[in-house]
C-alpha cells in the first residue's frame, strides 16, 4: 500500500519509478501483481481522438461604450452569449456560416491557440447599462481575459466501432464507411487509454489533475452520457487554453459529417496497491467493443459481432467472411507521445498528482430521449398503389403508361413483383435518342429502396442525399410493397406541423 | 505499379478497343477506374508486366485511336498536418497508406491510383493530389 502524498514525496526526490500502459502489462505478467505494485509508483496513460463534445468559454473584457453581447461569431462561426455581456461559450461542431463544414467553432479555437487573430463580430439590443448595438473587431487570444476549455464529455473509456453493410458509401461521425462491410472504423486507444486502466474509477474523479492539449487540465466531473454499467466511462474537463499547444489540439473535418476537435487528453494513475496495479495490466485482448452496422440509420443499430482491440489494431476484422480493413480514427503514435510527455513532466517535477475530491458515480443510466411522438414510418406515408412494369414491356408502353398516370418514375419488377430496377423519364428520353427498345437495357439496376418500417425522416434524407424524387418500398423479401415521393414525404411534414 | 489514363473519344467509344487490345498483345491490363458517359470515356489502367508488354499495349490504343498517356500525377502527404490517426487507411484500395511498426502513417506513392478516397476523409486535410 501506497499513498498519493508518498508518490509526491517521491517525484519531489525524482525517486518515482514511472511506467507507461503498454509496458505495464509485461511487468506484471513478468513479475507478478504484488512485486510489480511495489515497484512501479505511476502509471501513464493517453489518448488522441476526435471529440466532438469540447468546446470553449471565453471572456472578451468589456468595450467602451459597453455592450451586452446577444449573438457572436468568431470568424463567422457563432456562439452562445446568454451568459452575461462579455462571455460566449463557442462549441468545437458549430460549424462556420461562410465555409461550413471545412471551418467552425474547432478551427477558430485552434487559430487562437496558434496566435492567429480571429474576427469577432457581434449584436446587441441595447440597455441603459449597455448602450451599443454592435461590434466588430479582431482579436488574439492574448487579447481576451480567461479562454477555458471546457468540454462537457471527453475520453470515452472505449468506443464502439463501426460498419456498413448496404451497398453505399455513408459517411459518418465515425469516418467513411465502405459498401459491404469492406471496412470498420473505431476510435480509442484501447489498453492505453485512461479511462481503461482505471474502471473501477479509484483513481480518475472530480478534482484529478490531468494532461489536457498539451496543458495541465482537470476532470470536473462525470461527462455527460456517462455510462458506467456498460462500461462506457466519460468525463467532463476543463483546462486554461492559453496553456495548449497545437501539437496536442487540432482541428478536424469528418467528411460530410462536420467539424470536430482532436484532442489529446493523458492521465497518470499512482499505483496505490495491488488491485490498481491489475487493472493497469490491462491488453488490448481484454478490451471488448462491438461492431455496429451503420446503415441502419436509427438509435439502436444491429450488431455485427464482438471485436477486442488487439483485433482492431491488426488492421483487419473478419466480418462474416469479409475480410475488413480496420482504421483508427484516433492516433496511437500521439497519444505515445502524450504518455511520453506526461512522464517528462513528472520527472520534471512539473506535474504531481491529485487526490480525487468525490468519485465518479458508478449507478447512473444513460437514457435516449423522450419523444411526445411515436416514430412514423415510411408505410405510414407511401402511395400502396404502385404502378409498375415489367422487364420484357416494351419502352412506349411504359412511356404512355408514364404520361397516362402523370408520374415520372416506375418500378421494374419480374412476375413474382420482385423489384428488378427503375426507370425515369430521363432515362426513357435518352432511351429514344440512342434508339434502345427494351426496358431493362435502360432501367437503373442498382436501385435506392426504403423498407416499410423504416423512418420518414430517414427515407427522407435518402432522396435529398442522392437526388431523387421517388423511391420504391421493398419488403423484406424484396417485393414491391409501395412508392414514397417527395410530395408525399413534404406532405407529412406539412400535416405534422 | 505503372497506372495510364486511357481516353476515348466519341468515334472509339462503340468500339470494343480494350477488348482488342488486350487480345493482340495478351498483355494483363487492371482496370482501375473507369468513367463513362456520353461525352467521354476515361478510365484508369494498369499495366501488368515488363517495360516491353507496356510499350506495345500504348502503340495498340495508338492504332485504334484512343490516347494514352502515362499518370504522372503525385499524391502528397503534408507531415506537418498528419497525426497518423489512420482514417485513410481503410479507405485506400491498394495499400498505398499503412502503418509502419511505430504506428507511423507510410505513403507509398507508386501504388496510388489517385481515387482521392484518402484525400476526401482525411480530417486534416493532409493528403493532396496534384490537378
Amino acid at each position: 500500500m501506497k499513498t498519493i502524498a508518498e508518490i509526491n514525496e517521491k517525484i519531489r526526490k525524482g525517486k518515482a519509478v514511472i511506467v507507461s500502459a503498454e509496458e505495464m502489462p509485461y511487468i506484471v505478467e513478468k513479475e507478478g501483481v504484488k512485486k510489480a505494485a511495489q515497484k512501479v509508483d505511476i502509471v501513464t496513460t493517453g489518448t488522441f481522438g476526435a471529440m466532438c463534445s469540447s468546446g470553449a468559454f471565453l471572456n472578451f473584457g468589456h468595450a467602451d461604450p459597453p455592450i451586452k453581447m446577444q449573438k457572436i461569431w468568431l470568424n463567422e462561426v457563432e456562439a452562445y452569449t446568454g451568459i452575461a455581456a462579455v462571455d460566449a461559450y463557442l462549441g468545437a461542431t458549430e460549424l462556420s456560416l461562410d465555409r461550413e463544414m471545412n471551418y467552425g467553432g474547432a478551427h477558430v479555437i485552434e487559430d487562437l491557440i496558434s496566435g492567429r487573430s480571429v474576427n469577432l463580430r457581434t449584436t446587441a439590443y441595447s440597455t441603459d447599462c449597455y448602450p451599443r448595438k454592435s461590434i466588430e473587431t479582431k482579436i488574439t487570444l492574448n487579447d481576451i481575459n480567461q479562454a477555458f476549455l471546457f468540454n462537457p464529455r471527453n475520453c470515452y473509456q472505449k468506443y464502439n466501432a463501426a460498419a456498413n453493410s448496404s451497398d453505399r458509401v455513408l459517411h459518418t461521425y465515425m469516418g467513411t464507411l465502405l459498401p459491404g462491410k469492406r471496412n470498420v472504423n473505431f476510435s480509442g486507444t484501447g489498453e492505453l487509454s485512461p479511462m481503461n486502466n482505471d474502471p473501477d474509477y479509484d483513481i480518475i474523479g472530480f478534482g484529478t489533475r490531468i494532461f489536457l492539449g498539451g496543458a495541465k487540465g482537470y476532470v470536473i466531473g462525470e461527462g455527460t452520457q456517462h455510462n458506467p454499467k456498460k462500461g462506457f466511462a466519460t468525463i467532463s474537463v476543463k483546462g486554461n487554453l492559453k496553456e495548449m499547444n497545437t501539437k496536442y489540439l487540432k482541428a478536424g473535418t469528418v467528411t460530410e459529417y462536420g467539424t470536430t476537435l482532436y484532442l489529446g487528453i493523458g492521465a497518470a494513475i499512482p499505483v496505490l496497491n495491488e488491485k490498481i496495479a491489475g487493472n493497469t495490466a490491462v491488453r488490448n485482448k481484454d478490451i471488448k467493443v462491438n461492431i455496429y452496422d451503420y446503415s441502419v440509420p436509427r438509435l439502436s443499430r444491429p450488431i455485427l459481432r464482438e471485436v477486442d482491440y488487439e483485433t482492431l489494431f491488426s488492421g483487419e476484422v473478419d466480418l462474416g467472411g469479409v475480410k475488413a480493413k480496420a482504421s483508427s480514427l484516433s492516433s496511437l503514435k500521439i497519444s505515445r507521445e502524450i504518455v511520453k510527455e506526461l512522464e517528462d513532466w513528472i520527472n520534471h517535477k512539473e506535474f504531481y498528482l491529485t487526490e480525487k475530491l468525490e468519485s465518479l458515480p458508478k449507478e447512473v443510466e444513460f437514457k435516449p430521449m423522450k419523444l411526445s411522438e411515436t416514430l412514423v414510418s415510411v408505410s405510414r406515408v407511401m402511395t400502396r398503389e404502385v404502378v409498375t412494369a415489367l422487364e420484357h414491356e416494351p419502352i412506349e408502353k411504359v412511356c404512355n403508361l408514364m404520361i397516362k398516370k402523370g408520374i415520372d418514375q416506375i418500378p421494374v419488377v419480374d412476375k413474382n413483383n420482385k423489384l428488378k430496377g427503375i426507370v425515369t423519364a430521363w432515362d426513357i428520353t435518352k432511351a429514344t435518342a440512342s434508339g434502345s427498345k427494351k426496358l431493362a437495357d435502360i432501367m437503373t439496376k442498382k436501385v435506392i429502396t426504403a423498407s416499410p418500417d423504416e423512418a420518414v425522416d430517414a427515407v427522407s434524407r435518402k432522396l435529398e442525399k442522392y437526388k431523387i424524387n421517388a423511391t420504391p418500398v421493398v419488403s423484406k423479401e424484396g417485393t414491391v410493397v409501395g412508392i414514397v415521393t417527395l410530395s408525399d414525404i413534404n406532405k407529412f411534414y406539412r400535416r405534422s406541423r | 505499379m505503372k497506372t495510364y489514363e486511357i481516353t476515348y473519344s466519341t468515334e472509339s467509344s462503340s468500339e470494343p478497343v480494350l477488348s482488342r487490345v488486350i487480345l493482340e498483345t495478351k498483355a494483363l491490363v487492371n482496370i482501375l477506374k473507369a468513367d463513362i458517359d456520353q461525352d467521354k470515356g476515361v478510365m484508369v489502367i494498369s499495366i501488368i508486366g515488363s517495360v516491353e508488354d507496356a510499350k506495345r499495349v500504348i502503340k495498340a490504343f495508338g492504332k485504334y485511336g484512343v490516347k494514352i498517356k502515362k499518370i504522372e500525377k503525385k499524391i502528397t502527404l503534408d507531415r506537418d498536418k498528419c497525426i497518423d490517426c489512420g482514417a485513410c487507411i481503410g479507405l485506400c484500395p491498394v495499400d498505398a497508406l499503412e502503418f509502419d511498426k511505430k504506428r507511423k502513417l507510410q505513403l507509398y506513392e507508386d501504388n496510388c491510383i489517385q481515387c482521392k478516397a484518402c484525400v476526401k476523409a482525411c480530417p486534416m486535410n493532409a493528403l493532396s493530389i496534384e490537378e
